[in-house]
């Protein structure tokens, strides 16, 4: 029963267009799929351990519980406002951007703050809750 | 469904080395495979109804269902790529090659040198993934199918165990009934 290699070429038959194009489709999305996958599972995983259910999810997150699966799904090509919904709803930042520039500062704010100005001088003065004045000189540093 | 060997056909997925067979108008066996694999619902659906299995031994280092969905995920984004790199050397001839890729199976199939069945497994340590085919000669391969393995045989695997040898057997016969 040896085969009959020239006859199987033969049949063989193109791949469907539906198939290439999924095909080329999960090729070219490789990179950010991989990301919207990991945001479903850190999802999946938040849902599972603080027993909260997709519709909860949705209705704070003020989607419908239609988009909260397409998101679990992990194909979904997520905009920066829906991971922020996201992370809000859950109170939890799941994606986490590298700040190389960052620095870091000390913030001296007052407690209530009013604006006067002189006639002489533009300086900004303020009252902490103590009654004092004081001012505010620039520039402020704070933390980022 | 696949009950009628008319439906089966061969598709071209990489040239002649790299095949896979398509029953009826369903999806050839190779995307459907990669298709669902990259489905992080459908994957975690399946780790869910089987949890019990990831209390096994061979899966300690894995905590829990999330972590078995993103690896099954991995494993079939990576042995996607793979298989076409492996499938463009094998038509050019270079090596690594699929020859040096699929393995040979034990149990019904362990000696047989002919429409011989062998098996890919996806590159985590241990693999989660399997995908079936059949070599048809040296370079030349037909997918039929494949999914996540859990147990340590086939038979006692639920992703795997009610299609995988059913769907060799099907084929083999397919192959030559119509190609010897």
């Amino acid at each position: 029963m040896e085969l009959n290699l020239d006859k199987l070429d033969a049949a063989i038959r193109p791949r469907s267009e539906a198939s290439a194009r999924r095909a080329r489709e999960r090729k070219e999305s490789r990179a950010w799929r991989s990301m919207s996958q990991d945001v479903a599972l850190a999802l999946y995983h938040y849902l599972r351990t603080n027993e909260m259910t997709q519709k909860a999810l949705a209705e704070k997150m003020e989607v419908s519980p239609a988009y909260v699966a397409k998101i679990l799904k992990g194909a979904e090509n997520l905009t920066l406002e829906t991971i922020s919904r996201i992370q809000s709803a859950i109170g939890k930042q799941i994606v986490h951007i590298d700040r190389p520039y960052e620095f870091t500062a000390t913030i001296s704010f007052p407690a209530r703050i009013t604006h006067k100005q002189t006639a002489s001088s533009k300086v900004y003065s303020a009252k902490t809750s103590s009654g004092s004045f004081f001012n505010i000189s620039t520039p402020t540093t704070y933390a980022v | 469904m696949k009950n009628n060997d008319d439906d089966i056909s061969i598709v071209s997925i990489f040239g002649k080395s790299l095949l896979s067979i398509k029953y009826g108008e369903e999806d050839n066996e190779y995307d459907k495979f990669f298709d669902m694999h990259n489905d992080t619902t459908y994957v975690r659906t399946f780790f869910k109804e089987n949890e019990s299995f990831l209390e096994n031994e061979v899966w300690k280092n894995i905590p829990n269902i999330e972590s078995a969905t993103r690896q099954v995920i991995k494993e079939a984004e990576e042995l996607e790529i793979f298989l076409e790199e492996l499938a463009l050397n094998s038509e050019n001839n270079e090596i690594p090659d699929l020859d040096s890729h699929f393995k040979y199976l034990d149990g019904e199939f362990k000696n047989v040198y002919e429409y011989t069945p062998v098996k890919s497994y996806g590159p985590g340590r241990p693999s989660l993934l399997r995908l079936y085919a059949i070599k048809l000669a040296p370079n030349k391969y037909v997918i039929t199918g494949g999914g996540i393995k859990l147990g340590d045989k086939i038979q006692t695997s639920p992703g795997i165990k009610d299609f995988v040898l059913k769907d060799i057997r099907r084929v083999r016969k397919y192959l030559i009934d119509n190609f010897s």
